[in-house]
């Protein structure tokens, strides 16, 4: 009996060490890119007062569907952001969601960052940022 | 606090005034259940001051439970909050870690501060459940502040014995069947038990009949027992282990897909919940002299648990281990005085190893030191017991950075906070002639858990993102109860009454805010109370037969004016039995049952709740033990009523509860 009771606390201690050892999973929230080419800014620019800018994103589920796209944006070096707009991607574009933003920058010189976010249900987030240097 | 003082000192000094009479030597009532089959103890617990009531094995397998869970709820003030065939106790309106679960003498650890983390626990190898409605943090700490579900395994008192046993199961709803086996055998001084069990369910179905998916379960238990006994020295110790799968609904849009997959499908192939858990304790008891005894368990559990909700693979994966030691000194001090001394610690890690997090690694250490009199009286043929006590409790946590989930630039950074409380309870039985009259005025306290000091995250299986506080206070229960029995005869009739105050109560409330899309919830404190009484007579003629009715009333609100959620409708329970003479009536029994529940409507949801109407469940059952051999058959919602109860989480997605589900139980002593 004593031997039974050994064997038992052993395969206990066996699985408890197992647990300790385990590695961990990463995180893989979708995909988010700035769409290049011809009329679209997808870097960090420098322009004109009241001037208007078109950002495009392109964004892929990675193992959840999307679930919102977020802009918000801080103004001359602010921490803080303020949101702008929330959208609710819609069931057709749950695996992949293109939109093109339009950005009429202030008339006032100073540096806009806008901040691009799309979420997947599984509470992922992916954000990529445009700043905008107005002069 | 000056209530909580002020009550105290009340009850002190009319129980001290009872001190000044007689005292003589009482014992605990138990009543043995004694049939050729199966003897079992069930104490009436007519000593203590506190609310307790006992479930035995054979009531469980008599009301057709699928779960522990779901049998406590059989017991009136007792319901359950489920999540499909998850489910969980709910005691007077208080479950998760406001319920104080105890298993081989430790306290249960097993992430129980979320609602659809269940209990996970079957009959199988369980001699019986005593449960305790109210705060008992005097003798149990922290978590004891809704009630505490003592689940008692298996013994074999009988010296050099060797029984065996086979219990089958089916169930007609879930197309639903579990087996077990149990080997218990007994030297002089020793005694060995072993029990293994499997059972697995398809999804169920509701009164009209429509499945619904990924409501799936599975249970497979492990357990083994080593019992030392000499003169001044009792070991009692237990490895208990289980893995439990079950289905998830974690989209709505999944229940259209997978009405279409095969009816009696066990796989997991969509959103799913495993638990892996084990437990292994010692409990040992030494009189070291006449006069006293101490008691030191020391135990230590695992708690696995994973989460495959809306992708492919393991979202949700949390190891939780937990380290426990209890010990106590009871000692006789003369006069009737019984004073126990004792120290309880607890160390518990808290691990992610998934990709989502929702609480954040952590370390817990907690320590209590409590001291408790107690006193038996006896004045003629009246007997009575005064019962007083304190408790200081400090919790120690410490959350760490768990990669992004908690930076320290978030709003919740990592931290390591402290959180004391000191705890009280007074109390006085009294057992008159026919008239037992009880007394308790007792505190239960619990620091915020893990989900509400440090959430930061999507709740699963829904668009809310919730968000902790690692600031909170300790909430602080105070409750007086009052409750009586008187028996005539063949009729009893009881009734208690309790008024459970909270100070600092955690809840969860939505705001106004947005966080990329989700709503935010934030975890808040307000002062809340929970009242409500329990009532019921019987009328019983040992053997021949029974009826019982049990009507159970809550009442709650936050100070503010707001409810809680999940606060279970009013319930009158009727039950009724019927012994039929079969043969040679020392070895053979049989009974006829019927019973029925009739609930409330629910019309006071809390925000973010609707209301559930009221219903109506027909239950009725038979059984026959024939020497060796026990068949009990019993039919739940035999009416097929299409119904939601307000604690099914369910309901939220316009799930049904269960329809008609037919129960067999077989068991066969050898």
């Amino acid at each position: 009996m004593k031997n039974t009771l050994l064997l038992l606390l052993l395969a206990f201690s066996m699985v408890l060490t197992q647990g300790c050892k385990k590695e961990e999973e990463a995180e893989i929230p979708p995909t988010l890119e700035l769409k290049p080419g011809a009329g679209y800014t997808s870097a960090d620019a420098t322009v004109a007062k009241g001037a208007t800018v078109k950002i495009g994103i392109t964004a892929k589920k990675t193992e959840d569907d999307l679930k919102s796209f977020n802009l918000s944006y801080a103004f001359d070096g602010g921490t803080a952001t303020t949101s702008k707009q929330t959208i609710d991607i819609p069931a057709a574009s749950k695996t992949q969601y293109d939109l093109d933003v339009t950005i009429v920058t202030r008339n006032q010189a100073g540096s806009e960052k806008w901040y691009f976010t799309i979420t997947d249900v599984d509470g992922n987030i992916v954000q990529k940022t445009v700043t905008l240097t107005v002069k | 606090m000056l209530n909580k003082a002020f009550c105290l000192i009340v009850c002190f000094l009319i129980c001290f005034a009872l001190q000044q009479l007689p005292a003589q030597n009482d014992t605990l009532k138990v009543t043995r259940l004694q049939t050729f089959y199966v003897t079992e103890k069930k104490p009436s617990f007519a000593t203590t001051s506190r609310n307790i009531t006992a479930l035995t094995n054979s009531e469980m397998k008599e009301s057709g439970a699928q779960t522990l869970s779901d049998a406590l709820a059989s017991l009136p003030g007792v319901s359950q909050l489920t999540t499909g065939a998850i489910s969980k106790p709910v005691i007077r309106g208080l479950s998760g870690n406001r319920i104080q679960i105890n298993v081989a003498g430790l306290r249960l650890e097993d992430q129980q501060w979320e609602d659809e983390h269940g209990l996970g626990l079957s009959d199988v190898g369980v001699e019986r459940v005593e449960l305790i409605k109210g705060p008992a943090a005097l003798l149990f700490g922290s978590d004891a502040i809704g009630g505490v579900i003592n689940i008692i395994e298996e013994e074999l008192r009988t010296p050099n014995v060797l029984q065996q046993n086979l219990n089958l199961k089916v169930f007609s709803n879930t197309y639903g069947s579990g087996l077990d086996y149990g080997l218990k055998k007994s030297g002089l001084k020793n005694t060995l038990i072993l029990r293994a069990g499997h059972e697995s369910h398809a999804d169920y179905s509701d009164g009209n009949g429509k499945r619904v998916p990924d409501t799936r379960f599975s249970l497979s238990n492990f357990k083994a027992a080593y019992i030392i006994r000499h003169k001044n020295w009792v070991s009692d110790n237990r490895f208990l282990s289980s893995y439990n799968r079950f289905g998830f609904i974690a989209d709505t849009s999944e229940l259209r897909k997978k009405q279409e997959s095969p009816r009696l499908s066990r796989e997991f192939t969509g959103a799913n919940h495993s638990v892996l858990f084990g437990v292994f304790s010692s409990k040992n008891t030494l009189t070291l002299n006449d006069k006293t005894t101490l008691t030191a368990t020391v135990g230590i559990q695992t708690n696995h648990r994973q989460e495959q909700e809306r992708s492919n693979r393991i979202d949700l994966d949390l190891w939780l281990h937990t380290f426990n030691l209890n010990v106590a000194v009871q000692r006789e001090l003369g006069n009737n005085w019984t004073w126990t001394n004792g120290f309880a610690g607890m160390l518990q890690y808290n691990i992610n190893f998934g990709s989502r997090i929702i609480v954040p690694d952590a370390n817990i250490l907690e320590g209590s030191l409590f001291s408790y009199l107690k006193k038996r009286q006896n004045w003629g043929k009246n007997i009575g017991n005064f019962e007083i006590g304190i408790r200081v409790n400090e919790r120690n946590i410490t959350t760490l950075q768990t990669r992004k989930f908690n930076l320290p630039t978030s709003e919740i950074p990592p931290f390591n906070h402290n959180y004391g409380s000191f705890n009280g309870a007074i109390g006085q039985s009294l057992s008159l002639k026919n008239f037992t009259l009880k007394a308790n005025v007792e505190t239960g306290f619990r620091a915020g858990n893990l989900a509400e000091l440090a959430a930061n995250g999507l709740h699963e299986g829904t668009p809310n993102w919730y968000v902790g506080n690692p600031n909170m206070k300790v909430e602080q229960s105070l409750n007086s109860e009052l409750s009586a029995t008187w028996q005539h005869k063949k009729l009893s009739i009881r009734g208690s009454a309790f008024y459970n105050h909270f100070y600092n109560y955690i809840y969860l409330t939505p705001t106004n805010q947005e966080y990329f899309g989700f709503r935010v919830f934030r975890f808040i404190q307000n002062d809340a109370t929970l009242k409500g009484f329990e009532l019921g007579a019987t009328l019983e003629k040992n053997g021949v037969y029974s009826f019982s009715a049990d009507y159970s009333y809550l009442s709650e609100r936050l100070d503010n004016g707001g409810r809680l959620p999940f606060t279970p409708a009013n319930r009158l329970l009727l039950n009724s039995k019927f012994y039929l003479p079969v043969g040679n009536q020392e070895q053979h029994t049989s009974f006829l049952s019927l019973g029925a529940q009739i609930v409330n409507a629910q019309n006071h949801p809390a925000e973010n709740e609707t209301a559930t109407p009221a219903y109506f469940l027909l239950q009725a059952g038979a059984g026959i033990t024939l020497r060796k051999v026990r068949i009990l058959l019993t039919g739940r919602n035999l009416l097929n009523e299409v119904y939601n109860d307000h604690l099914s989480r369910l309901r939220l997605y316009g799930v049904r509860d269960m329809g008609r589900n037919i129960v067999l139980n077989f068991g066969w002593q050898f």
